[in-house]
């Protein structure tokens, strides 16, 4: 799934997760498959504590890593690409987030 | 005056750190039995029936398992049904072909361990010995040589908890309950180790029963060792951290394939996201060639005796 710089992203509530040796241990509670985030990865999904916007999310990380947004965007769609296919997140385009009072 | 007159009484069992009322009809070896009358009522009671009928509202039905949460059935061999209900009752039926060893066998492998998810324990698959008052587990995929190395452990002097499954309680601190029961090993493993086989297990055509040592009591776990059944060209210990720690543990919960049916995810995740916590994992590769084999168990006895929680 190709994440659109527009869109607005969330978690999905089949998830728990525990901090552990540095990492973010998560598991999808229907799936049963279990993530462990570091660095990046782990950086995005603190970013989704509360749903944001896919540009809101690449700054937050250029942020936290002290470097441009243009450096970590593509790693950060990539990223959110594979919790989307691990349904971990749900996407919806601006538009619709708005409607539905989601909005970032 | 006419006194009620009952067929048999229940023995009274301590198995894994519970109290067992359990038909005397059922055949159990090496287990503690309490005196009569027992000083409380029992945790469970362990049932010769005729026919162990079926959950209600399974979940999941195959022609060997038929399950719900708290209402589980499994058929493990022709002629032998088990049926556990609320981590309080074990119902069993067997025909009479069926050899006590193996329903003592199912009873406090895969029965009991279905029990213990159901009470909210925390079982483990794994082999246990203990060493200056500590205990260590010994996890690994089946085959990969865990009782092997628990009894070459022992023949080292290193004392005998539990083979196959070793319980923790997250209610007390995870303390370690063993299960004593019979140690199996591959006719190899026995004989490099000069351990006389017993009779063949015959749900495992390629493992004896041995005597196993008395068992030592032991309060928490110090390390769980992982196996790695992969091989290795020279033995190696290395420590797992973060999430490869988290998911070790997850795969060395005894019947995790059946975890699923028996608990809710999020109940599990919490008591292995306390345990990982407080519980150091190590890997532990090896030759599997029996010629290096002495050299591992020396590193891995030289490595307990330094391992701090």
């Amino acid at each position: 799934m190709t994440i659109d710089s527009n869109a607005v992203i969330a978690r999905t509530r089949d998830h728990v997760e525990t901090e552990l040796d540095d990492e973010t241990i998560v598991m999808h509670t229907r799936s049963g498959h279990i993530f462990g985030m570091s660095d990046t990865a782990q950086a995005v999904w603190r970013q989704l504590a509360v749903p944001r916007a896919f540009e809101a999310i690449v700054a937050g990380v250029a942020d936290d890593y002290a470097i441009g947004a243009d450096a970590c965007r593509e790693d950060v769609r990539a990223f959110l690409a594979e919790l989307a296919a691990n349904d971990m997140i749900v996407v919806a385009s601006a538009a619709d987030a708005y409607s539905a009072g989601r909005h970032p | 005056m006419l006194q009620p007159v009952t067929a048999h009484r229940d023995r009274f069992f301590g198995i894994a750190g519970l109290a067992a009322s359990v038909d005397p009809r059922i055949a159990l070896s090496g287990q503690a039995e309490l005196p009569w009358p027992p000083d409380a009522a029992p945790d469970l009671r362990v049932r010769k029936v005729k026919e162990i009928g079926a959950p209600a509202d399974p979940v999941v039905v195959t022609p060997w398992l038929t399950a719900a949460p708290r209402d589980f059935t499994f058929r493990p061999a022709p002629g032998l049904a088990f049926r556990i209900r609320d981590g309080r009752d074990i119902a069993i039926a067997w025909g009479g072909a069926v050899p006590p060893p193996d329903i003592e066998a199912y009873l406090l492998g895969s029965a009991w361990g279905v029990l213990c998810h159901q009470r909210g324990l925390l079982p483990l698959h794994c082999s246990a010995i203990a060493f200056g008052g500590r205990a260590f587990a010994i996890t690994g995929q089946p085959g990969a040589g865990k009782s092997t190395l628990a009894a070459a452990l022992c023949r080292n002097g290193l004392d005998y908890v539990t083979d196959d499954m070793g319980v923790l309680d997250p209610a007390r601190d995870f303390a370690l309950d063993a299960m004593p029961k019979a140690m199996k090993l591959c006719a190899d493993a026995a004989a490099h180790l000069g351990i006389t086989c017993g009779k063949r297990v015959a749900s495992r055509v390629d493992k004896f029963f041995v005597a196993a040592p008395v068992a030592a009591t032991v309060g928490t776990l110090a390390a769980l060792y992982v196996l790695d059944d992969a091989g290795a060209d020279a033995s190696a210990i290395t420590e797992l951290s973060g999430a490869e720690r988290f998911v070790q543990l997850i795969a060395s919960i005894y019947r995790v394939e059946w975890l699923s049916l028996l608990r809710q995810p999020e109940a599990v995740f919490a008591q292995a996201a306390a345990l990982s916590r407080r519980l150091r994992i190590f890997r532990f590769a090896r030759p599997r060639d029996f010629g290096r084999f002495d050299d591992g168990v020396a590193m891995l006895i030289a490595h307990m005796q330094e391992v701090r929680p």
